[in-house]
């Protein structure tokens, strides 16, 4: 899949600005606080309908304007086109979004995911480092851009957990409910709790189970001595499942999340939160390292508390890379890889290690501070193959 | 902004307070009113009064109606022993259009959502309990939940049939999934899912 062109209007600090794109390389470079990680900015709201940033839509417009506009032209790899436009109305508060001029109504399911995307900055650490929240939401999203179903289903799961929290609230603070009505409610809630959590958690240990090998793969590649890394996943439901072992089915998963909140059903009702799903669960990094004595055996530890920067920078990497292949094989088109000021930020043996390699990727944008990094890809790409756009206050010169 | 008319104000404020009108389509509202010959106007204005003044909710099945009883719940053709409950009056207006259904119905005015602050009591749910108490000889013999597939609807319907469950009443829902008419390859995979999980036995 290409991004082809795009058009920005009141986005951030552009004003009106069409870019058209190098199927192959894009190499954006400029001063900080130019723009250039708008851009990425925006082709992640043509993509995932929101900033991967995390920023707020009003956020992203221009200032002294009400409303933006990001269009976009993909191309698929059967040469068809698609013509995305997103307007967001900060005085109305609304979003909208058009494919091929018609409306869209549900964009988890017709937009999302069906213009698969990797990204990549500084910011990714924190998957590595920072809350379970951060490692849910990169692999929840990694799963959602191959499967609708399981967006659906997280959306429900994150309705019921919202009703059921206040319900427990209104409950504990203003006691509008019966104790009887609230148990029969919260018995209500907790039915549907156990069969979205059995149908979330089935599917991020099956998707776990398939993602290893293309860990594993990448792992190596990155790494070639003696580390291993190893992902699992954490649930108070099941406790630790390693990729290998034998996964439950959804019917044992939905037992067990009953057993469980019914163990907790009065503490949740004391402390007025809900205290079990998979909204607390946590994927577990891990490294191995194998002694280059034989006898001396191996060494497992935890990445959150022992690795070092290098370590946790390899393993984000391995991720990332592995999340392009699986995108790649469960999508069966090369997904847009954007890498944003990584050059900075990781080592340069590392760097190294992938631009080498990019030629095995398909479309790619890259942002930098240091133009004259381009003449390092040259080495790779044909004049043709690669494109350079500076960025200046908002504008591409 | 000079203040042409504080009536027009006032026209513009109470239009736009209508669901789906915004202040533009208000204001093109209430310029039409200021053209229209002064009877059309009385005319439209009773039609709002009247409407306040004569519509209540029907005593047994609390659906809008002119009289103390409605027209479905006196009609003597329908059978009284199945119940079919809904959300919102326009509920009942599109089963009935369908023509397919002969029993009664009864509104509960809203679906049970903590977090809007809708809570059992807030909706018309003591109203089908009574009636299912007092039913005398017609004992009501099934319920059928028929209301919207979304988290609030389907917790509303668990609810409902745990608290109906000591009466005995055969409890069911209306089926969810593919639209009539459609093909299986054009269903989007979520209702595709949730059909396969509703499959019924043949």
């Amino acid at each position: 899949m290409i991004l082809k062109r795009i058009v920005l209007k009141n986005f951030r600090n552009y004003s009106s600005q069409e870019i058209t794109f190098n199927d192959k390389f894009n190499f954006i470079y400029g001063s900080n606080g130019q723009g250039k990680t708008n851009i990425l900015e925006a082709v992640s709201y043509s993509t995932y309908g929101k900033s991967f940033l995390g920023a707020a839509e009003s956020d992203c417009v221009k200032f002294g304007s009400n409303e933006f506009f990001v269009e976009s032209d993909f191309i698929n790899d059967l040469g068809n086109k698609d013509f995305i436009v997103i307007s967001y109305d900060k005085l109305k508060k609304s979003k909208a979004v058009h494919r091929n001029k018609q409306k869209v109504n549900s964009f988890s399911a017709e937009v999302f995911g069906r213009f698969p995307l990797v990204f990549l900055s500084p910011k990714s650490l924190n998957i590595t480092y920072g809350n379970p929240s951060d490692r849910r939401k990169f692999f929840d999203i990694l799963i959602s851009q191959s499967s609708n179903l399981y967006l659906d289903q997280l959306k429900e799961l994150a309705k019921i957990l919202r009703q059921k929290s206040a319900l427990l609230r209104e409950y504990s603070i203003h006691k509008k409910y019966k104790l009887a009505d609230l148990k029969n409610l919260l018995n209500s809630y907790n039915e549907k709790l156990s069969e979205f959590s059995a149908k979330v958690l089935f599917k991020r240990l099956n998707f776990l189970k398939e993602f290893e090998s293309y860990f594993d793969r990448n792992f190596q590649f990155l790494l070639k001595q003696d580390h291993r890394g190893k992902i699992s996943y954490y649930s108070d439901i099941t406790k630790e499942v390693f990729p290998e072992d034998a996964l439950p089915e959804r019917e044992e998963l939905k037992a067990f999340t009953e057993k469980l909140l019914s163990e907790k059903y009065e503490d949740e009702i004391k402390r007025a939160v809900t205290l079990a799903g998979p909204q607390r669960d946590d994927y577990i990094f891990k490294l191995t390292k194998y002694g280059k004595d034989l006898n001396k055996g191996t060494d497992t530890f935890e990445l959150k508390n022992f690795a070092s920067q290098g370590e946790h920078k390899t393993f984000l990497l391995a991720l990332k890379l592995s999340e392009y292949d699986y995108l790649k094989s469960t999508k069966s088109t090369s997904p847009v890889l954007l890498l944003d000021d990584i050059l900075s930020e990781l080592d340069e043996d590392r760097v190294s290690k992938i631009i080498s390699h990019l030629k095995d990727y398909g479309q790619i944008f890259l942002t930098t501070t240091d133009r004259n990094y381009i003449n390092r890809l040259k080495s790779f790409y044909s004049d043709s193959e690669i494109s350079e756009f500076k960025i200046e206050e908002g504008k591409v010169i | 902004m000079i203040n042409i008319s504080n009536a027009l104000d006032n026209l513009v404020d109470e239009f736009s307070k209508l669901p789906q009108i915004g202040r533009k389509t208000a204001m093109r509202l209430a310029m039409h009113i200021t053209r229209q010959p002064k009877q059309d106007v009385e005319r439209f204005s009773r039609a709002l009064t009247e409407i306040k003044d004569r519509l209540r909710f029907c005593s047994v099945c609390c659906n809008i109606t002119e009289d103390e009883v409605c027209n479905i719940c006196r009609a003597g053709s329908r059978k009284h022993g199945i119940i079919c409950v809904v959300e919102e009056p326009q509920d009942v207006f599109a089963i009935e259009k369908t023509n397919e259904f002969r029993g009664k119905y009864h509104v509960l005015h809203g679906i049970i959502s903590p977090l809007d602050g809708i809570g059992p009591n807030d909706i018309r749910i003591k109203e089908l309990l009574d009636r299912l108490s007092r039913s005398g000889d017609d004992k009501v013999e099934e319920l059928i939940l028929a209301l919207n597939p979304t988290v609030e609807g389907e917790t509303t319907i668990l609810y409902l049939s745990k608290l109906l469950k000591p009466l005995e009443i055969k409890i069911t829902r209306i089926a969810r999934g593919i639209p009539v008419g459609s093909d299986l390859e054009f269903a989007d995979e979520v209702t595709l899912a949730k059909a396969l999980e509703g499959r019924i036995l043949i």
